[in-house]
Parts: structure tokens; C-alpha cells; sequence
């Protein structure tokens, strides 16, 4: 079953096109890294260049693949909610679904290995953004120390341990994905519109996303119970002294969001009757 | 009688003015000359550093390194990765002061590391500078720079403070450089490829210190085989 839904997922032109919209940006961002990476360190230097010298090169691939995903990390999400919005509801649209539910199978199986799949498609999606970034990064540019400035402050990461972090960066941008893919497919068995669901889940991540980066005190208190208030936390992971306990907080936060959007998803899909 | 008598006093009196004067100013390259000699008796050696750096806003991790130097002015720094090191890196800043270039004074003495210093301002000879002046260190027994402030017409500030193993030592095993000085034209750029972001240039004081430790090898001084 899951086999089949993977194949599927794949069969739709919607998940390369997604690739390829991943790809192009990578490869404008780094014709432009190419011709503007300097300017990034420029402005480290020309802050501390009074007082101290520097012995090294910090424009490698480690500062353009964190540079890339400093880019790319807003936009991703709404790839994959074009690519995951339309995997219920477009069945529906089309007729198909009927079809494939008179099958011996139960809804849950059904929605379970196309949940499955879509995880696979944002699983794919992070794999190729560390590819692109930290593999075409390195390559071309070279390996070194990682200039970073999270929280204000610049910091410097030392070769050995910056592969480990982007690899935690990228499991933790994967469970975000994952998060936004289990919100437009709660909206694809809502609605019977691929459009619609799409429109919907893309609607609520800007609004909510709106809110969480608002500094104002009257939604201080609604912030810990968004989502979105979690995007960006793998940022985090680039500072000196990694808070792990308020990192696992925001994993087990994620975790729960996409739980409870599985859970009500299958719930409505199993309770809804598929008239077309 | 009394108009000799005044003659005599006012002769003494400028005569002391005078030598004290002129000794003032004349042998404060002294000190700095007798170091450059004693400096001048090693003609290589390599070391490896430690460098350890602590600057506000910004985090670099520890680095090790190694300088090599030979006689008379060249040395050459190797660091796996990147490093911050002082202003004029690690070369000794007060070989390079020469009485062309600057007007010497002898300040004070005082004591640094429990051992007698003499206190020397130089102010540069260019009045176009932007250094306003230096203020050395040297031991006076053994002739040692043991500590050196820079300071500029901004009042920018920096310091090398010099330990040795043994009192006698040319070679310091550890550097201490801190800085303070506010930077009028930085502007922090939260850099972000599509959405440039920039902080308006705004006065932004920056200040720290490294700490330099050095265990030397291969010193060959002058008459060795």
C-alpha cells in the first residue's frame, strides 16, 4: 500500500517540479554568493578590524550552505504544501478516490500510507537541500570555519563540529516540514478542492507565522501554542552554546502539532462519506 | 657681592633646568635601544601559540599556531584555519619605533610584574598621525619591554602586557592584548540574501582581549653554533 502511494506521490508532476523550483533557487543563490559572499564578511571585518587582525578565509561552503538555508527556509514550506495540499482532495476532485477506497482497505490504512508518502517527499526535499547547499558548498567553495550571527553576536564554528550541526539544523527543518505537510493534508481531507486546501493550509502558515514574529505583548501569551513560533528554531543550532533543553521542548512541540493533525485528519476521513 | 651672589643661584638653577630637561627628553630611546640590542642577539627561532580570544560580539574557538622567526625582522605565522590575532599580529611592535619618527619622554617609573620599569611616551613626529601616542614599559635592569599602550587621536586603546618565564627573558611565554575603542561607521548587517537588512551606522563600542601563550624551540642567539 505504501509502495503504491509512494509511487503514486511521484507519478504526479508536482513533486519534481517542487525539486526543480529547489534547485533553480540554489543555483541563483549561489551565482549570487559567487559575486556578493564577500560583502557578508565585509561587514564582520569592518567591525573588528580596528583592533585585531585576521588570519584565514571564512567564504566557504559551510557559510554558503547556512547562508542558503537562511534563504530558503520561509519558502520551502510553501512548496510543500502546493505538492501535499492536493493529495486527498484532488482524488475527490477527480473522481479516483471512490475507486480506491472500494478496495479492501480501511481509510486509515489509506490515509496513513499517503502521509507516509508525503513524509518521503519532504524527507527527499531536505535531502536535496543538503546536498545542493552543504555538497555544491563544499565543493566549490572549499571546507573551514562557519561564520555565523545568530542572537546579535558574530561566531565562528570550527570545521570539525559544523557538519554535525547542519545535520541536526536539517533534522530539525525536516520535522517542521513534516509539520506544514500534516497541516495541508488535514485541509485536503476538508476539502474537496485541491485549490481550496491549498489556499487554506498556505493562508493559516502566513497568518500564524504573522503573528509569531510580532513583538507585541498582547499575543506573547498565544505564541508558545503556534507552530510557526517554532519554524526558525534550528537557527539555534549555530550558536555557541546549544540550549538543548529548549531545543527538545520545540521537537516535542512539533511532534504534538503533527500528532494532533494526523489524528483529526484521519478522524474526519474516516467519518466522511465520499460521494464522488 | 649680592648681584654675583644672584647671578651664581640663577646659573645653577637654569644649569639644573636644563640638564634635567634635556635628559628628559634625550634618553628616552635609551631604554628602547638597549632592548632592540638585547633583541638583536636572537637570530631565529619557531614557537607554537595558543591563541585564546574573548570579544564582545563575537565567539571564535581556541586556535593553536606557529611562528617563525629569523633575524632581523621576519616572521611568518602559520595557523590551521581562522584566528583573530592583535593589531601588527604577532610581531613586537616596539622594535619598530625609531627616533626618527618620534619625540621620547621619560614619564615615571613604576612597577610592573613586581619588577622597576622606566615609563616612556613617544608622540609620533608626523602631526598627521593617528597615533597620538605610545606609552612603553622597559625594565630597567634588564631592558624589557614588559608592557606597551597604543593610544590613538580617537582614543581608541591597546594594550600588550608581556609575561616571561624569568626576569631576564626576551622571548615573553605569554601576551595579553586588550582593546577598547568605538567604532563611529560599523553598522551590524543581519545579512540575509533576499532580504538585505541593515542596521543604520550607529557609534558601537568594541573592547576585548586575546590571550597569547608561546613555548619556544630552536632559538639559536647569537655567537651559538
Amino acid at each position: 500500500m505504501f509502495l503504491q502511494e509512494t509511487y503514486k506521490m511521484f507519478a504526479r508532476p508536482y513533486a519534481f517540479f517542487a525539486m526543480l523550483v529547489v534547485i533553480i533557487l540554489t543555483l541563483l543563490f549561489g551565482f549570487s554568493f559567487a559575486m556578493e559572499g564577500n560583502e557578508y564578511y565585509t561587514s564582520f571585518f569592518n567591525t573588528f578590524n580596528k583592533g585585531v587582525e585576521f588570519e584565514g578565509n571564512l567564504i566557504n561552503g559551510n557559510l554558503f550552505a547556512y547562508q542558503l538555508f537562511h534563504a530558503l527556509w520561509l519558502f520551502i514550506p510553501f512548496l510543500v504544501v502546493f505538492v501535499t495540499g492536493g493529495m486527498i482532495s484532488e482524488e475527490k476532485n477527480e473522481g479516483t478516490l471512490r475507486l480506491v477506497l472500494s478496495k479492501p482497505i480501511s481509510k486509515t490504512a489509506f490515509f496513513t500510507a499517503r502521509f507516509i508518502a508525503a513524509k518521503l517527499f519532504v524527507f527527499l526535499l531536505v535531502l536535496l537541500m543538503a546536498v545542493l547547499g552543504l555538497g555544491l558548498g563544499l565543493a566549490i567553495f572549499g571546507s573551514g570555519e562557519l561564520l555565523a550571527f545568530e542572537n546579535g553576536k558574530f561566531i565562528v564554528l570550527s570545521s570539525d563540529e559544523v557538519l554535525i550541526r547542519f545535520a541536526a539544523a536539517y533534522g530539525y527543518y525536516f520535522l517542521v516540514l513534516i509539520t506544514v505537510a500534516s497541516l495541508s493534508m488535514f485541509f485536503s481531507v476538508l476539502y474537496n478542492n485541491s485549490v481550496k486546501a491549498i489556499m487554506a493550509s498556505a493562508s493559516v502558515i502566513l497568518i500564524l507565522y504573522f503573528i509569531s514574529s510580532l513583538e507585541i505583548p498582547f499575543f506573547e501569551s498565544a505564541k508558545p501554542f503556534l507552530f510557526t513560533t517554532y519554524f526558525s528554531s534550528w537557527s539555534q543550532l549555530f550558536v555557541e552554546n546549544i540550549n538543548w533543553m529548549n531545543l527538545m521542548f520545540d521537537v516535542i512541540v512539533l511532534v504534538v502539532h503533527i500528532l494532533v493533525f494526523y489524528v483529526l485528519a484521519v478522524t474526519i476521513f474516516n467519518k466522511k462519506e465520499i460521494y464522488e | 657681592m649680592g648681584r654675583k651672589l644672584i647671578y651664581f643661584i640663577l646659573f645653577v638653577g637654569l644649569t639644573l633646568v636644563a640638564t634635567i630637561g634635556f635628559s628628559q627628553s634625550g634618553d628616552g630611546f635609551f631604554y628602547l635601544e638597549k632592548y632592540n640590542q638585547r633583541m638583536d642577539s636572537i637570530k631565529n627561532y619557531s614557537s607554537t601559540f595558543t591563541i585564546r580570544t574573548s570579544i564582545k560580539s563575537l565567539d571564535v574557538p581556541d586556535v593553536t599556531g606557529k611562528v617563525f622567526f629569523k633575524w632581523p625582522a621576519h616572521y611568518s605565522i602559520a595557523i590551521d584555519g581562522f584566528a583573530v590575532l592583535p593589531k601588527h599580529k604577532l610581531t613586537p611592535l616596539a622594535r619598530f619605533l625609531s627616533r626618527s619618527d618620534f619625540k621620547a619622554l621619560m614619564i615615571s617609573t613604576e612597577k610592573v610584574n613586581g619588577r622597576l620599569c622606566q615609563v616612556i611616551e613617544l608622540s609620533p613626529v608626523d602631526t598627521a598621525s593617528l597615533i597620538d601616542h605610545y606609552t612603553i614599559w622597559v625594565d630597567k635592569k634588564v631592558f624589557v619591554v614588559r608592557r606597551m599602550l597604543m593610544i590613538e587621536k580617537d582614543k581608541s586603546e591597546f594594550m600588550y602586557h608581556y609575561t616571561y618565564k624569568t626576569n631576564s627573558d626576551l622571548l615573553p611565554v605569554k601576551l595579553t592584548y586588550t582593546f577598547e575603542y568605538t567604532n563611529r561607521n560599523a553598522g551590524m548587517v543581519l545579512y540575509n540574501q533576499l532580504r538585505h537588512e541593515r542596521k543604520p551606522a550607529e557609534p558601537l563600542l568594541v573592547k576585548g582581549n586575546l590571550i597569547i601563550e608561546f613555548q619556544y624551540y630552536d632559538v639559536r642567539r647569537e655567537g651559538d653554533k
